[in-house]
């Protein structure tokens, strides 16, 4: 399975990318949205497991700039959002693109990893 | 003869002195006089204490029923030492006002004055600034703060009747006193405003208030400036105080909370990651104690910001949980004390508490205690103690904050509570008036127990707050 993680907190990406990997993932990372477009645009990712708040711009807007790429639904399947602030707007909002939304911190690593992967989680 | 009549009343009559038939008819008429006089006394007696300012009282005069053909009435106000004057000009529904010359107010004046019909005229009051239509009755009065000058004015060109004429004269002697306490008044009120329209511009906590019997600062003005005077200001300025410092630490905490929950989940999943490949006990007991430490300090700082908010939302609380936090809260400024929890609550009825905003308890709690602390650590007392002691009674949750130090000199308990009253060097005085609006506004109350041992501040709490 290929994944896009999007994340600009060094030690999340790295831990999280590890974690995946050790699941037989193959993943690249990004730190910046700009650069998570360009490289949505260029590869094939099964997965885009993208941050909300990242230093130039927001999480909704790469999904937003993925649409040129992705039909509705691909978007749906495809992004699993990472956030940390939960507010109602957000929910909302990721509801909109009804893609899953995993909130940060995990309240069990080894089930939000499950998550990603798209494995059954009881 | 009228004239005569008026003349010899307005000199006043030695009653006891008269005894000829003719000043006799003079002492019938002075009576008759002094009683209708006393009418627009009574009347103005009746009427006057709904009178707010010189315009309510002018209207209350037009209202008199001797006066009912008389439409308009122009009261000219110099407050002496000003540089201008005003020219209310009123009748029945209308207000018009206007500034004018002072120069203008006193030429009107004098000529009102000088005039040798001075209460009766028709149309001869011309100025540049005001124009007279028909026929009126002018009077200028020197008050202590103000000169006036009061226009009666017909709108018609028909002569005043005679009991018009007695009525004026009636109402210009009797009128000064009230017309000197509505201007003053008005003043007053027009002082206050501004008063508190320049403190709300500043970012200080004050109100200006008229009548103070405790700590009235004297301005230069000769006024007074108090700040206790007010039971609902009081609670407002400690409210308004309290709401902002609530506000800008949730602020501050929120922003901790945010900066610091990215990098403690990384430490998190990292931990989580290393777990996984490491299968020696010793350190896997340490990974685990890593976990540990960071999921504390993610509960310490979101419990943190979720104390200081100021959202009204009835949560039901565990009163365990938030003293504890207090007593976390005030760690650095009770390091040296020695504090205690006693609770004679079962468990239920302490997990059961629902309170309009939790962070109002806490933040009751947290200057109980610093207070507490801080009374300690300057009195020197050998083994520093505040006891947290959670009582019931049939009606109400009661928690006791106990120290074993100085406690409150007798003369000062009652002042406590006041805003902007302090023992302490740099203490704003707000602390202990917060606390006490806090403590209204979860529908309680704060008190202070009179304790040999040192001070106790007595919270209570009723059930109708506490669910099951």
């Amino acid at each position: 399975m290929k994944i896009l993680l999007i994340e600009d907190e060094i030690l999340i990406q790295k831990s999280l990318q590890r974690l995946l990997e050790k699941k037989g993932a193959q993943v690249d990372v990004a730190s910046q949205g700009r650069d998570a477009i360009e490289m949505i645009k260029a590869n094939d990712f099964d997965r885009i497991v993208c941050d909300l708040m990242l230093k130039d711009i927001t999480g909704f807007d790469v999904i937003e700039e993925s649409k040129s790429k992705y039909s509705i639904d691909d978007i749906s399947k495809r992004f699993v959002i990472i956030t940390a602030y939960s507010s109602e707007q957000v929910l909302e909002k990721a509801r909109k693109y009804n893609c899953l939304v995993l909130n940060k911190p995990f309240e069990n690593t080894i089930k939000a990893i499950q998550i990603m992967l798209g494995e059954d989680v009881e | 003869m009228e004239n005569k009549c008026n003349s010899t009343i307005k000199t006043g009559i030695k009653k006891a002195e008269v005894t000829t038939p003719h000043n006799f008819l003079l002492i019938k008429k002075e009576i008759e006089r002094t009683s209708k006089h006393s009418k627009i006394i009574q009347y103005l007696n009746q009427n006057i204490s709904s009178c707010e300012n010189s315009i309510q009282l002018c209207r209350q005069i037009l209202k008199f029923e001797t006066f009912l053909h008389f439409k308009t009435i122009n009261i000219f106000i110099h407050e002496k030492g000003l540089t201008t004057a005003i020219n209310h000009e009123i009748d029945e529904n209308d207000v018009k006002t206007k500034n004018i010359k002072v120069s203008d107010f006193n030429s009107l004046f004098q000529s009102i004055k000088k005039s040798k019909n001075r209460t009766y005229g028709q149309s001869n009051l011309k100025g540049t600034f005001f124009e007279m239509i028909g026929t009126f009755m002018a009077r200028e009065f020197s008050l202590k703060k103000y000169n006036v000058i009061f226009v009666l004015s017909r709108n018609d060109f028909l002569p005043q009747t005679n009991i018009e004429k007695e009525h004026f004269d009636s109402l210009i002697k009797i009128i000064s006193p009230y017309l000197e306490t509505v201007l003053e008044h008005e003043l007053e009120r027009s002082m206050i405003h501004k008063s508190q329209l320049v403190l709300s511009l500043l970012p200080l906590y004050l109100e200006y208030f008229k009548n103070s019997n405790e700590g009235a600062t004297k301005l230069p003005s000769g006024r007074s400036v108090n700040i206790t005077s007010n039971e609902e200001y009081k609670i407002d300025s400690a409210d308004v105080y309290h709401q902002e410092r609530v506000s800008l630490l949730g602020e501050l905490l929120n922003t901790l909370k945010h900066e610091l929950s990215n990098p403690l989940f990384g430490l998190q999943l990292s931990v989580d990651l290393l777990r996984q490949d490491i299968h020696d006990t010793d350190t896997l007991e340490l990974l685990d104690e890593a976990s540990n430490s960071i999921r504390r300090s993610q509960s310490i700082i979101t419990d943190f910001s979720n104390l200081y908010t100021n959202e009204n939302k009835p949560t039901v609380i565990d009163l365990e949980k938030i003293i504890n936090e207090v007593f976390t809260l005030t760690k650095s400024e009770s390091r040296a004390v020695f504090k205690t929890y006693e609770c004679n609550v079962d468990d239920k009825l302490l997990k059961g508490i629902k309170v309009l905003n939790p962070t109002w308890l806490v933040q009751i709690l947290f200057n109980l205690i610093v207070n507490s602390a801080q009374a300690l650590n300057e009195s020197k007392v050998e083994v520093p103690e505040i006891k947290l002691i959670v009582d019931k009674t049939e009606n109400d949750l009661i928690i006791n904050i106990v120290d074993n130090g100085p406690g409150i000199n007798k003369d000062q308990v009652e002042k406590i509570f006041n805003p902007f009253f302090t023992t302490k060097e740099k203490g704003t005085g707000l602390g202990l008036a917060i606390c006490n609006t806090l403590a209204k506004k979860l529908n309680g109350e704060l008190s202070y127990v009179e304790n040999d041992n040192g001070a106790q501040f007595k919270l209570r709490l009723p059930y109708e707050n506490i669910t099951n």
